[in-house]
């Protein structure tokens, strides 16, 4: 599993997430995403549109970078969920948490509030 | 017990570690034989000397029973730090990763040996990295077998019978389930702790504890909501080393057979309402166990027909690994586990039926399955 984090907009950033969210997959990349991320201003809008599996610790690593967003007052949302991730999310309502929208665009208009 | 200054005594713990070596890296390569049983390690045969046969009966070094061993099976010969296996004119052959092997083969690190039924895995280690691995494996070893320990016993009789198959990964994956009943009442849950490891197994056995001895404080255990609320609360993932776990909780009147029930991100029951006869998804919705503070958990209830027959299980009943090519997901699942013959039988049943689509390979996930039977 690989990401990239990108500048979007003004005042927010797109972290691009590509492979499966697997136990493997996700050990390669957590720490570092996190770090990252305490490092980076704003709202984040997290791309999923190359990630075709979400285990229980891909679902955690989202959790935890909502909560660091939300430590520092700015907002998260999803976007390019797959619809079998996407019944996972549901299930486990995590769209409570983590917004999705349908497209980048809709997804910053989210972040914006 | 020690004094200090102000004359006043105080309690005071020494933690002694082991002294951990210093000295510079043993490049040594150590050799062995893992001996598996479903994936799991059960028995580890160093290869010290430069040969070692496998065989039904001593003289072996390594003796495995059972009709498909020949007398003198196959033989592994080390020559400085390489390992080769020849079969010795066995009847059933010796199997390298699936392979009959048809001459000496060199074994590569993990390669999986099939005698007969059994398996045997070739791990080549740094001498370090062999004692570390050993600890480790001691330690999930020790984990497993107190998570086994707390696993309630199959149900034979009664208004509610239950059957069950668990296998743990090798890594154990923090599965862990149970279910008592208190009059005319029966509750049941499963569980799933993220990640893997001693950690994973040791959070899992503190929820089934808690389960256990209903240390929910103010919380009925009838009212599955608040059940899983209570448990959201205590097990806050912040508080418990970033681990969350997903969960379905039910309890059956047994009077009226109305199931009320409730889930945390788990896998949604199935319910199997004639013997041999379709499923069907018991909807529910609700945040993973630990991930989300204050969230409202909301109860369901069915009222369940005389026969009706409930399945339950985790992640690694219906997610594969990425290799498998075989559609697999809950049609398959469910005609495995509700086909026609011993109910008993399904989790089994489900069982093979997912290790023969994993080539026979260890799962990466605990497997667990449970099917409560009414009537």
């Amino acid at each position: 599993m690989k990401y990239e984090i990108q500048a979007l907009a003004p005042g927010a950033s797109r972290i691009v997430l590509v492979g499966r969210a697997d136990a493997a997959g996700v050990d390669l990349i957590e720490t570092s995403l996190s770090a990252q991320l305490r490092a980076t201003e704003g709202n984040v809008v997290i791309d999923l549109t190359e990630v075709p599996f979400m285990g229980s610790l891909g679902i955690r690593m989202l959790i935890t970078l909502a909560r660091l967003t939300a430590r520092r007052s700015a907002r998260i949302a999803m976007t390019g969920v797959q619809p079998q991730v996407l019944e996972v999310f549901d299930t486990m309502a995590l769209l409570d948490l983590i917004p999705h929208a349908p497209d980048t665009e809709a997804a910053l208009a989210l972040v914006a509030g | 017990m020690s004094e200090r200054d102000d004359g006043t005594e105080t309690e005071r713990t020494m933690i002694i570690r082991a002294a951990v070596p210093t000295g510079p890296v043993d490049g040594t390569l150590v050799h062995a034989l893992v001996q598996e049983a479903d994936g799991t390690p059960i028995q580890r045969h160093p290869l010290d000397g430069t040969t070692l046969v496998v065989g039904r009966v001593a003289p072996a070094a390594i003796v495995l029973e059972g009709s498909a061993v020949s007398r003198r099976h196959c033989m592994l010969d080390r020559a400085g730090d390489q390992v080769t296996l020849m079969d010795l004119g066995s009847t059933n052959g010796t199997f390298v990763d699936g392979q009959r092997i048809q001459e000496p083969v060199v074994l590569a690190d993990g390669a999986r040996i099939q005698v007969g039924p059994h398996t045997l895995r070739y791990e080549r280690r740094r001498r370090e990295e062999a004692h570390a691995a050993a600890s480790l494996a001691s330690d999930i070893a020790k984990a497993r077998a107190y998570v086994n320990a707390l696993l309630p016993p199959p149900i034979t009789e009664g208004p509610v019978r239950a059957a069950w198959t668990f296998q743990p990964s090798a890594s154990l994956g923090g599965d862990a389930f149970g279910y008592q009943r208190d009059g005319d009442w029966f509750s049941a849950y499963i569980l799933d702790v993220s990640g893997h490891g001693v950690g994973a197994a040791m959070h899992s056995v503190s929820i089934m504890n808690v389960m256990r001895q209903r240390a929910l404080p103010g919380t009925d255990p009838h009212e599955p909501a608040s059940v899983l609320g209570a448990l959201n609360d205590m097990f806050d993932m912040d508080k418990h080393h970033g681990m969350y776990f997903t969960m379905w909780y039910g309890v059956l009147n047994i009077p009226t057979r109305r199931l009320s029930y409730a889930t945390g991100g788990h896998h949604p029951a199935l319910l199997q309402v004639a013997a041999g006869g379709a499923a069907q998804a018991l909807p529910g919705r609700g945040a993973g166990i630990g991930t989300m503070p204050g969230f409202r958990y909301r109860t369901a209830t069915v009222d369940l027909p005389a026969d009706a027959r409930l399945h339950l299980f985790s992640d690694g009943a219906v997610e594969l690994a990425e290799d498998v090519r075989e559609p697999w997901g809950m049609p398959e699942v469910t005609a495995a586990l509700c086909g026609p013959g011993d109910w008993t039988l399904g989790p089994e049943r489900l069982y093979q039926r997912v290790r023969a689509l994993s080539g026979q390979r260890p799962l990466d996930d605990d497997f667990s399955v449970i099917t409560l039977q009414l009537g």
